[in-house]
């Protein structure tokens, strides 16, 4: 993996020191004083591209007062536009920043101003992370702060080799570099929690609902804001699943009556409280929420269970939650592996979307012809252009949805543009309503026409409508779309991936000319070929 | 002293990736292509962490001969 960083002024981060070497990892050190010297050089390809900004490297604090105030702002601001310009490239972006200034000889009376500018720099930063989901920022000061500046910063360093930082601090940078490298493609969606000892303290099937501790003083109060982390993450789109041993009623009761509960009964996506093993029921539920193991969280505060599930269920993290559990509220809040950037109307829903899932397939199992219980739930889709309004969306169907998915094109924002505004490429996003609700947008296809031949170029669908046929209606839109333009094969780029073999059964149930069973492709089907089930859809459009 | 010797030749090794340092009396900042400014400071790093001691601000532009940092080193554990 190929790291380049970038760095604010002349400031040095020693890049021969051994402590920027680590198997696999290539890392390269640019101009220096040039935080954008990548920009110039198109021809390098990188797979990270950090950069670390000192602020006081561009800001004499001895310069700052009020006066100038503006013209820093302005000036810093601009940084973060130019960081928001050159983000629209493929790779990942890190941004690192500081305003500690080891010399600190400025006058101290200033310091109101320096938080000044700091606010005005981070409105700054959040506006940019609204915008761009391949740049990451983090303040290095609160890295630095838990072992304290004296121990990260060095002014004899500064003094003899410009480097701000001791060797500790170099250290606890280029650790978070590679922490950060690493993590790229951990995206989790559902944290699995415990009840007893977990959400509460306490036995709840011993103590009775309204007797485990909970509360706002004391140790109930640590559960209490642990539930307010949890509630948070939910907001942000993460589902919420109980995985517990106990009865069903007691946990029932305790949700419905407890009114210390922060979360409630509507916030559990799914809850398998029972007396089974933990890796079985975690298991149901990743066939039941149509999730893979791999996007789990599983909190416990038993060690014995959590041994458990990492010995039996290899792809699901397992936290360990620190001893002292006035730490945990910090250690959920602090976890970032979970997907919480470009909250969508569907993430703030999501809970809910999945409830009706779950209703949608207890029903259907109770009906003995599927396509006629299809035909009953008033099925509705609609195809939409792509707009500033839904573009966040469509970047999240391209990047998020791992199973149906044709060929897992991961597209930006500016991709996906890009190609909306390609005459030979046709673009729609699909939102679909039925009885069990609006389920929002749930699928994006792209068509492209090149050298007389019209290709399936992007088809990703969100699994929570699954069982539905959506993918056999939109595969007739594209079918007609290309018939209309009087050709008589449609192409499909499919693209092996962990988890699309789906798509391929897909592909291959509409008499798509699959040979390999096993591999990426390009493959064809007839426009002759007629569709199955679309019936479902007939009277609804 | 001996030890010494020994310690510095493994921080030499690690700072410029060399599996055999024979004779270190004679080197100074120059003697491998590699030992520019920047590793003499990475090296002076090195033996700070290796040696726990610290070098001040002046040790910096005056000890770019192994013979004087040993020296230095000598002088400041106390041996």
């Amino acid at each position: 993996m190929s790291i380049s960083i970038n760095l604010s002024s002349t400031s040095s981060l020693l890049p021969e020191n051994s402590l920027w070497e680590k198997e696999n990892f290539n890392v390269n050190f640019e101009d220096y004083g040039n935080l954008f010297s990548i920009s110039k050089s198109t021809n390098k390809k990188f797979d990270y591209e950090v950069k670390v900004i000192f602020v006081a490297d561009l800001i004499d604090y001895n310069d700052l007062d009020i006066k100038k105030l503006s013209f820093y702002k302005k000036k810093l601001s601009k940084i973060i536009d130019m960081i928001e310009l050159q983000s629209n490239k493929n790779h990942k972006n890190i941004v690192y920043y500081s305003f500690y200034d080891q010399n600190e000889f400025y006058d101290k009376s200033d310091d109101i101003i320096l938080l000044d500018l700091k606010i005005s720099f981070e409105k700054d930063i959040n506006r940019l992370l609204k915008k761009k989901n391949n740049v990451k920022i983090i303040c290095l000061d609160k890295i630095f702060s838990k072992l304290g500046f004296e121990k990260n910063f060095d002014l004899r360093n500064y003094y003899v080799m410009k480097s701000r930082l001791s060797l500790n601090g170099i250290k606890n940078l280029s650790n978070s570099i590679f922490l950060e490298a690493i993590k790229k493609d951990v995206r989790k969606k559902v944290l699995l929690l415990d009840c007893d000892n977990t959400l509460w303290g306490g036995v709840v099937g011993e103590e009775g609902y309204n007797k485990v501790l909970l509360g706002d003083e004391g140790i109930g109060l640590i559960y209490k804001n642990f539930q307010k982390v949890i509630k948070k993450l939910l907001k942000n789109g993460i589902l919420i699943a109980l995985v517990s041993k106990n009865n069903e009623s007691d946990v029932r009761e305790i949700l419905k009556k407890n009114k210390n509960m922060v979360i409630k009964e509507n916030d559990i996506a799914a809850m398998k409280v029972n007396w089974i093993e933990k890796s079985k029921n975690i298991l149901e539920l990743s066939k039941e929420l149509n999730l893979g193991t791999d996007s789990f969280v599983f909190w416990d505060d038993n060690p014995i269970e959590r041994k458990k599930v990492k010995l039996r269920i290899k792809n699901v993290t397992v936290v360990d939650p620190k001893k002292n559990i006035e730490e945990w509220p910090k250690q959920l809040a602090n976890l970032d592996i979970f997907e919480t950037k470009n909250v969508t109307k569907e993430d703030k829903i999501k809970t809910h979307l999945y409830k009706i899932r779950e209703d949608f397939q207890n029903n259907k199992k109770k009906y003995n012809d599927e396509i006629q219980y299809l035909k009953s739930i008033n099925i509705k889709v609609k195809t939409h252009e792509i707009d500033s309004n839904n573009i966040v969306r469509a970047e999240q169907l391209c990047n998020k949805t791992n199973q149906f998915n044709l060929n897992l094109k991961r597209l930006n924002q500016n991709e996906i543009l890009r190609l909306k505004k390609n005459k030979n490429y046709d673009l729609k996003m699909l939102s679909l309503k039925d009885d069990y609700g609006d389920h929002g947008l749930v699928a994006i296809y792209g068509i492209y026409f090149n050298k007389d031949k019209f290709y399936i170029d992007l088809f990703a669908m969100s699994c929570r409508v699954l069982g539905r046929y959506l993918e056999n209606w939109i595969l007739n839109q594209i079918k007609n779309y290309v018939r209309n333009k009087k050709k008589d094969l449609v192409f499909a780029k499919f693209k092996k991936g962990p988890r699309n073999n789906i798509f391929k059964q897909f592909l291959i149930d509409n008499r798509f000319n699959i040979k390999d069973k096993n591999g990426s492709g390009i493959y064809k089907m007839e426009t002759s070929n007629k569709i199955e089930y679309l019936e479902i859809y007939e009277k609804n459009r | 002293m001996k030890k010494i010797d020994d310690k510095l030749k493994e921080c030499l090794k690690i700072i410029f990736k060399k599996k055999n340092i024979k004779k270190i009396n004679n080197l100074k900042i120059g003697s491998f292509k590699a030992w520019d400014s920047l590793n003499h400071f990475n090296l002076l790093l090195q033996i700070e962490k290796d040696f726990k001691i610290r070098f001040n601000t002046n040790d910096f532009s005056t000890l770019t001969a192994i013979k004087d940092i040993s020296k230095k080193i000598r002088k400041k554990i106390g041996k």
